[in-house]
C-alpha cells in the first residue's frame, strides 16, 4: 500500500512540475474541427466567398449530380468530397471522405492538419501562425503552392499544363493563386485575404480574360483566330465535359438567325477514341478557316460576306440546339467579333 | 502563467483512476493494424513463376505467304475443310501472330480477309494469341473484327483475359460486340457481362441475337433464364450455384496488376481498376483480402471500395475488413464495405464502431454499413444515435438506417423534418428523401397502394436523363418531393402498410 501511495505522490509531483514549468496557454491542444460551418463565426467574409464558390457546391451542384448519377458513380467522390490534403499528402491523390460530403471541397479539405501521433487533433493550417485565434492556425506555406491543388486539379493535367506554360516558366510568373485566389482588400492589412470564391470557368469575366477572338480576310476568304491569352493552362481545362465551340453566321439584323458550327475545343472522354484532343494550350493561337461546315469541311466563306464569329463556353459537351448556341442551357458567349469586307 | 486544462489532465486522470473502480465505459482501444508490402512481392513471385514471354521474331516472307494462303483457303474452303487451315495455323504457333495482326490493322486487305485473319489468330490458340486478340479488341476500329475477337477469345480457355474483357465491357459501345464479350466471359465462368446482355436484349427485343445468347448462357450455367442467373451473380452466389473453375497464376497476376494500379496518381487507371476488380468473381476475393493489409493506403482504401461494389461476392474478405476497422485510413471504407457485402458477423463490429470516441468518419460509415445490413437487431443502437446532440449527420444516417432495418414508419416524420430543415442544418436533404422513397417503395411491394402512388409521383418528378437541371429546378423538385411526403405522411402512417 505504501508503494502505491509512493508512486501516486511521485506522479503528482511530476504533474505539478509540468503544470508549473510546462508550456502555457497556446500549447493547448487544437480542437477537432468537423465542419466548415464552424469556421463561419470568425471568418464570415471568407466563408461567404467559399459558399459562392464551386468548391462548396462540388457535392450539390445539379450538373455534377446528374453527371455522376447522384454519385452512384462513386469514382467521383474522391475529388468532390475529399479528405484533407494535408492528410493524404501534398501533390498526392486525394481520397474520399465519409462525413460532411454535402460541404464538397470544404475548409477542412485544405486547412485541416493530420492528427498528432498520439491521436490528438493536429489543428489547422493557415497563411500565418496565430496563437491567439481560437483555431490557432499554423503557418504552412504549402497552401500556396500549385502542388497543393494538384491532388484534384492535376487529374486532368491542369497543373502540368501550367508547368509547361509561360505562366510557370516565364519572367513574370503567375501561379494558381494569382488568378484563382486573388487578393481581396489588398491595401487593408486588417482585412486583406486571398479570395476563397475561386473564380474560374464559372465566372464569365475569367473566361473573357482567357480568350481573344480576331479575324481577317485573306485570299478572298475569312479566317478567325482564337488565342488563349490569359489562362495559365489549356482552355478549357480540367473536366472533359467542359467545351468551347466556335460558331459563325452571316451578319444580319436577325438575332435568331442560325449559327454554323466551326470548331470544337475540348478534351475527349476516355471512351471517345475517335475524338481528337483540341484543348487550346496556354498562349496558343489557332487560326480557323471559316467554312460552310464544321472543322474545315465544306466550302470556304467568301470575305465579301459580312459575318460574325463567336466562341461559346459550356460545361457539358452536348448541344441541344447547335444552330442557336446561346439558347442552350448554361452556354456563355465568351467572345464575338464582326468581320466586314 | 496561463496553465491549460490539458496540463491538468494527467493529475485529473490519476485522481479519477484512484477514485473510480473498473466500471468506467472503456475508451476505444488503441488502433492497431499491421501493414506490410504485399502487392510488390506478389507480383514479383508471379512474374518469376510465369516467366518472360518468348519474343516473336519478325515475320519472314515465307510466313507472310503462308498467312495469305491460309486466309484464302479459309475463305474458299467448303464446309468441314476449314479445320485444316486452323491446324496449319496452330502448327506454326506464335510466329504467325504478327502477320495476322498486321493484316487486321492494315488497309490493304478486304473485310473478308481481315475476318479470316482474326479467326486464324484465335486458332493459333496460345496465350500470346490471346494477348493479340485483346490488342485487337482494344484498338481495331472495325466492330466486325472486334466482335470476332470477342467471340473467339472465350473459346481459347485462358482465364487471364477476364480482366481485359471486363474492361472492354466498360468501354465497348458497339452492340454487335458486347454480347460476344459477355458470352466469352461466361465461358470463363465470369458473369459480369450478363447485365449488359440483358440491357442489349431489352433494347433489341426478345427475338434478337442478344436475347438468344442470354438464354444460352443461362442454360449453360444451369439457370432457367438470364435474369435468374444475373440475380445470383449480383447477390454473391452465396450457395455456390455458379460454375467456378480454378484460376491460373496468369489470372492471379492480372488481378495483382490491377490492384497495383490502385496506387496510380491518375484516377483514370484507378477507376478502371476499381471497375474491373469489382466485376470479378469470388476467386479474386482472397487476393483482395490480402491486399487490404498492404502498406499503401491507396491500395487498402480502394480495395475496400472494390469489395463494397462486389456486394455478396466479397464476403470472403469479411474478416480482413473487420480487422481493417482498426486502421485509421481504411476504417470508414471497411465499415461501409462490411455492410455492402452483408458479412454475417459484421453487425457487432459495426455497432461498436458507432460508439462515442471513435473517429466521426468511422462512426458515420459504420451506421451506413448497418443501413446496408438492414438487420432488425441493429435498431435499438440506431435509435440511441437519433439523439446524438453534436453530430446531426450521424443522427440523420441512423434514421435512414432504421428505414432499411424495417422501422420506416417510426422515423418517416423525422426524415421529413431533417430533409425540410437540411438547408439550415448543413445536412444533405437528398439522402433523407431517398430513404423516404425506399420506405414507400418497400411498402408498395407489400401491396400498400397509397405508398405505390407516392413512389410513382416521386419518380415522375425525376429530371429528364441527359439534361442537367438548373439549381432552381433542382430546388423546386426537392420542394415538390417534400410536399408530396408531407401531404401523404399522415395517411401513410395511418394505413396498414
Amino acid at each position: 500500500m505504501q508503494k502505491v501511495l509512493g508512486v501516486f505522490v511521485a506522479l503528482l509531483a511530476i504533474w505539478f512540475l509540468i503544470a508549473l514549468l510546462g508550456p502555457s496557454g497556446d500549447a493547448e491542444p487544437a480542437r477537432a474541427w468537423k465542419s466548415s460551418a464552424e469556421c463561419m463565426d470568425c471568418h464570415s467574409e471568407i466563408y461567404a466567398e467559399w459558399q459562392d464558390s464551386q468548391h462548396s457546391k462540388s457535392w450539390t451542384n445539379p450538373l455534377v449530380r446528374e453527371r455522376s448519377g447522384d454519385f452512384a458513380n462513386q469514382d467521383c467522390i474522391d475529388c468532390h468530397a475529399p479528405r484533407p490534403v494535408f492528410i493524404t499528402g501534398i501533390a498526392e491523390r486525394v481520397l474520399p471522405r465519409s462525413t460532411q460530403r454535402n460541404e464538397g471541397v470544404d475548409c477542412l479539405a485544405c486547412h485541416q492538419l493530420p492528427n498528432h501521433p498520439d491521436g490528438t487533433p493536429g489543428g489547422v493550417a493557415g497563411g500565418v501562425r496565430n496563437s491567439e485565434a481560437p483555431c490557432r492556425p499554423e503557418e504552412r506555406r504549402e497552401l500556396v503552392r500549385p502542388d497543393f491543388c494538384a491532388g484534384c486539379h492535376n487529374q486532368h493535367k491542369t497543373v502540368d499544363q501550367w508547368r509547361a506554360s509561360e505562366f510557370a516558366t516565364g519572367i513574370d510568373k503567375e501561379d494558381c493563386l494569382d488568378c484563382h485566389m486573388p487578393w481581396v482588400n489588398p491595401e487593408d492589412k486588417a482585412t486583406r485575404h486571398r479570395s476563397h470564391a475561386f473564380p474560374g470557368g464559372n465566372a464569365t469575366y475569367m473566361l473573357e480574360r482567357a480568350i481573344s477572338l480576331t479575324g481577317e480576310a485573306r485570299d478572298g476568304v475569312w479566317y478567325a483566330t482564337v488565342t488563349n491569352i490569359g489562362a495559365g493552362h489549356s482552355f478549357p481545362t480540367d473536366e472533359r465535359s467542359r467545351t468551347a465551340d466556335v460558331f459563325w453566321r452571316p451578319l444580319s439584323e436577325d438575332e435568331g438567325a442560325p449559327w454554323n458550327h466551326l470548331h470544337r475545343i475540348r478534351s475527349p472522354y476516355r471512351d471517345e477514341v475517335d475524338v481528337p484532343d483540341t484543348l487550346l494550350l496556354s498562349g496558343e493561337a489557332r487560326e480557323l478557316a471559316i467554312t460552310s461546315e464544321s472543322e474545315g469541311a465544306g466550302t470556304a466563306v467568301s470575305s465579301d460576306t459580312p459575318i460574325e464569329v463567336a466562341l461559346y463556353y459550356r460545361r457539358t459537351p452536348i448541344w441541344e440546339d447547335l444552330a442557336h448556341p446561346g439558347a442552350n442551357r448554361g452556354a456563355v458567349q465568351v467572345a464575338r467579333v464582326e468581320l466586314k469586307p | 502563467m496561463n496553465h491549460s486544462v490539458f496540463t491538468l489532465a494527467p493529475a485529473m486522470g490519476l485522481v479519477a483512476m484512484a477514485s473510480c473502480g473498473a466500471n468506467e465505459t472503456p475508451a476505444p482501444a488503441a488502433m492497431t493494424f499491421a501493414t506490410r508490402s504485399i502487392v510488390a512481392p506478389a507480383l514479383e513471385r508471379l512474374d518469376k513463376a510465369i516467366g518472360e514471354p518468348t519474343p516473336i521474331p519478325a515475320p519472314t516472307e515465307e510466313l507472310r505467304d503462308l498467312a495469305d494462303n491460309l486466309i484464302v483457303f479459309l475463305n474458299t474452303a467448303g464446309p468441314g475443310m476449314s479445320d485444316a487451315a486452323f491446324d496449319d495455323a496452330k502448327a506454326q504457333g506464335d510466329s504467325l501472330l504478327p502477320v495476322f495482326a498486321g493484316i487486321l490493322s492494315g488497309t490493304s486487305n478486304t473485310d473478308d480477309e481481315k475476318r479470316a485473319a482474326a479467326r486464324l489468330l484465335a486458332g493459333v490458340g496460345t496465350p500470346a494469341a490471346a494477348q493479340y486478340l485483346l490488342g485487337q479488341l482494344e484498338s481495331n476500329r472495325d466492330e466486325g473484327i472486334r466482335a470476332i475477337c470477342a467471340w473467339k477469345i472465350g473459346d481459347m480457355g485462358f482465364d487471364f483475359v477476364i480482366p481485359s474483357l471486363v474492361k472492354r465491357l466498360k468501354y465497348e459501345k458497339a452492340r454487335s460486340v458486347t454480347p460476344w464479350l459477355a458470352l466469352s466471359l461466361s465461358k470463363l465462368d465470369n458473369f459480369a457481362g450478363v447485365a449488359y446482355l440483358i440491357t442489349v436484349a431489352n433494347l433489341d427485343g426478345t427475338d434478337s441475337d442478344a436475347a438468344a445468347q442470354l438464354q444460352g448462357i443461362a442454360i449453360e450455367a444451369g439457370f432457367s433464364d438470364g435474369y435468374a442467373l444475373n440475380s445470383v451473380w449480383l447477390a454473391g452466389d452465396l450457395d455456390n450455384k455458379l460454375p467456378q473453375s480454378p484460376r491460373s497464376q496468369r489470372y492471379e497476376r492480372e488481378v495483382w496488376r490491377l490492384i497495383d494500379h490502385l496506387q496510380d496518381f491518375q484516377l483514370r487507371g484507378v477507376d478502371d481498376s476499381r471497375f474491373v476488380l469489382s466485376s470479378l468473381g469470388k476467386s479474386a476475393v482472397p487476393i483482395l483480402g490480402q491486399a487490404l493489409h498492404d502498406e499503401s493506403s491507396y491500395v487498402r482504401s480502394h480495395v475496400a471500395q472494390v469489395l463494397l461494389r462486389m456486394g455478396g461476392r466479397g464476403q470472403g474478405a469479411g474478416g480482413d475488413l473487420i480487422a481493417g476497422l482498426n486502421d485509421n485510413i481504411l476504417a470508414p471504407y471497411a465499415a461501409e464495405a462490411l455492410g455492402a457485402i452483408k458479412f454475417p458477423s459484421a453487425e457487432s463490429a459495426l455497432l461498436r464502431s458507432t460508439g462515442v470516441g471513435f473517429d466521426p468518419g468511422l462512426r458515420l460509415a459504420a451506421v451506413r454499413g448497418l443501413k446496408q445490413l438492414g438487420l432488425d437487431s441493429s435498431a435499438p443502437a440506431l435509435r440511441e444515435l437519433l439523439a446524438e446532440p453534436d453530430f446531426p449527420e450521424l443522427a440523420q444516417a441512423a434514421a435512414e438506417a432504421l428505414v432499411t432495418c424495417g422501422y420506416g414508419d417510426e422515423v418517416a416524420g423525422k426524415l421529413l423534418s431533417i430533409a425540410s430543415g437540411a438547408a439550415d442544418s448543413g445536412l444533405d436533404p437528398d439522402t433523407s428523401l431517398w430513404a423516404l422513397r425506399w420506405w414507400v417503395a418497400d411498402r408498395s411491394l407489400g401491396g400498400d397502394e397509397l405508398a405505390a402512388q407516392v413512389k410513382n409521383a416521386y419518380d415522375a418528378l425525376a429530371p429528364i436523363p441527359g439534361i442537367p437541371p438548373t439549381t432552381q429546378e433542382d430546388r423546386q423538385r426537392r420542394q415538390e418531393r417534400l410536399a408530396l411526403f408531407t401531404k401523404a405522411l399522415q395517411n401513410l402512417l395511418e394505413s396498414d402498410g
